[in-house]
């Protein structure tokens, strides 16, 4: 019964994506960054080593610590505008599939749309490195892995954000947020506190701008914050979404 | 005018528009800190630093942050649909024009935040450089002029696609453009000139601060560049035309 609800209440967000600005912005952002990484990894090489790694480091440099967050906010806060467009609140709060069930599909729809951008992103670092950068051989599987390991550890981002455009009915104040939290999360990695800042979880995921794992023998503390973020968020969102009565 | 002014002060309650400032001034001034100064000469050029690295932090953070604050500032007619009902009820010129001033109140307060936040940071952190106050003024005047450019252009946007996701992504490509334009500007062949081709990046060679890098005492050097007032001309009437540019633009909409 409640797996039926869940899927149906997929259905409805995937219809959602459709059409809309959101994938302007899947497609532009990885594009300029990875414009962006390649140039400087072509400009900078006497710092940067030449090889897949090199260009990795390059690439998610910029995209993990600066764009991807709000890229990702933008994703949670189109999956609920529609939500808070005219009383469309009071309809959402009547109907027949249980309130969790919303905030689960929807996260899934998200999560969805970053595995996709992450996959646009590889076929980009993997486009640049042959045909700009004429890298020999093909990358390291492990930068498919960190591509994946990004998408992961955008859950508990993915899921924040959710929350915080669930109780913000304006489009813009969460994706400022994430900003602000993708800055913040900058310097909790680089103080090596990643782990206990959801922001801070794509960067070390990705692994960006390092040629060494960043995550070298820290996978399950890792996957215990995702998990832990993750829980934590959706069952606030599930909670509010429980006692929240109908609102105009 | 007076009474579109009220309108729009009335819309801004509750709205908290201020704390949307306060995140993009802590933002700004969190990137360009960078971490605490580890050293007396990082202390003795504590401002210098900052005079230098903001303009670049500006290139990243202020178009995504002008979408922002465009989108704040229709929020009310975006989400009611109202656009169409007020253009019947009041002069649209009016209507536009008071959207405007609020917009560049609102980057009077930015500026102030900023310099606030400079100075409180300059106290926390005890730079022993003095501040000088025309420099502070330059930054912050051509912060402005050109978050006003940026404010108008996206104003525009606004009117013609009322879509604040659009908006925003324009912002951030906007903000990455700009910060790849800084890499290219960096390359003696191609020189400065890429950067005035985008008004998004022009915080830029508006600074008056340049750095290099010392070798010999491996530690960066802050040297004063004279200052492009042709350029700031430019932004301020390139702002004016944007403006003109959207009032004739709302006037002339179809409802």
């Amino acid at each position: 019964m409640v797996l039926k609800a869940f899927r149906r209440s997929v259905r409805a967000e995937n219809k959602k994506l459709r059409g809309g600005g959101v994938w302007a912005v899947f497609l532009l952002i990885p594009l300029l960054s990875a414009a962006y990484g390649t140039f400087s990894f072509c400009y900078n090489s006497a710092a940067v080593t030449q090889d897949w790694a090199g260009l990795w480091g390059q690439h998610t440099l910029y995209y993990a610590l600066f764009f991807f967050a709000p890229m990702a906010a933008i994703y949670a806060a189109w999956l609920w505008r529609l939500e808070h467009l005219g009383h469309n609140w009071a309809l959402v709060m009547g109907m027949p599939v249980p309130r969790p069930c919303l905030f689960a599909a929807k996260l899934a729809a998200a999560f969805r749309l970053v595995l996709l951008t992450q996959g646009w992103m590889w076929l980009l670092f993997f486009g640049c490195g042959k045909l700009w950068a004429r890298l020999p051989g093909t990358p390291p599987p492990a930068c498919l892995l960190w591509a994946l390991r990004g998408a992961l550890a955008a859950v508990p981002m993915l899921a924040l954000q959710l929350l915080f455009s669930m109780l913000c009915r304006s489009f813009v104040p969460p994706v400022l947020l994430a900003l602000l939290g993708g800055v913040a999360g900058f310097l909790f990695v680089s103080k090596g506190w990643g782990l206990y800042w959801p922001y801070g979880l794509p960067a070390l995921g990705m692994n960006a701008n390092q040629g060494r794992d960043m995550l070298g023998g820290q996978a399950l503390p890792f996957a215990a914050a995702c998990l832990g973020f993750t829980l934590l968020f959706t069952a606030a969102a599930a909670l509010l979404l429980q006692k929240w009565d109908v609102r105009g | 005018m007076l009474r579109s002014v009220r309108a729009e002060l009335l819309k801004t309650r509750r709205r908290f528009d201020w704390l949307l400032l306060a995140l993009l001034a802590g933002t700004a001034l969190l990137l360009g800190a960078g971490g605490a100064p580890d050293s007396l000469q990082e202390l003795a050029s504590g401002y210098s630093a900052f005079f230098y690295t903001l303009p670049i932090v500006h290139v990243l953070v202020m178009p995504v942050g002008m979408a922002a604050l465009t989108s704040r500032l229709w929020d009310a007619e975006t989400r009611g649909n109202t656009r169409k009902l007020l253009f019947t009820l009041q002069s649209r010129g009016d209507f536009y024009a008071a959207k405007t001033l609020l917009g560049l109140f609102y980057l009077l307060v930015l500026a102030g935040m900023e310099a606030l936040g400079l100075l409180a940071m300059g106290r926390v952190y005890a730079f022993t450089e003095a501040l000088d106050p025309g420099r502070l003024l330059w930054l912050l005047v051509c912060s402005a002029a050109v978050e006003a450019v940026l404010l108008a252009a996206f104003t525009l946007l606004q009117l013609r696609f009322s879509s604040p996701v659009l908006l925003l992504g324009v912002g951030l490509g906007c903000s990455m453009g700009g910060f790849f334009l800084a890499m290219l500007a960096d390359i003696g062949s191609m020189g400065a000139a890429v950067l005035y081709a985008a008004p998004f990046a022009w915080f830029l060679p508006l600074s008056d601060m340049e750095m290099a890098w010392d070798t010999a005492a491996r530690q960066a050097v802050y040297l004063p560049q004279p200052r492009r007032y042709a350029l700031l001309a430019a932004a301020l009437g390139v702002g004016a035309l944007l403006f003109l540019w959207g009032r004739r633009a709302a006037a002339d909409r179809e409802v």
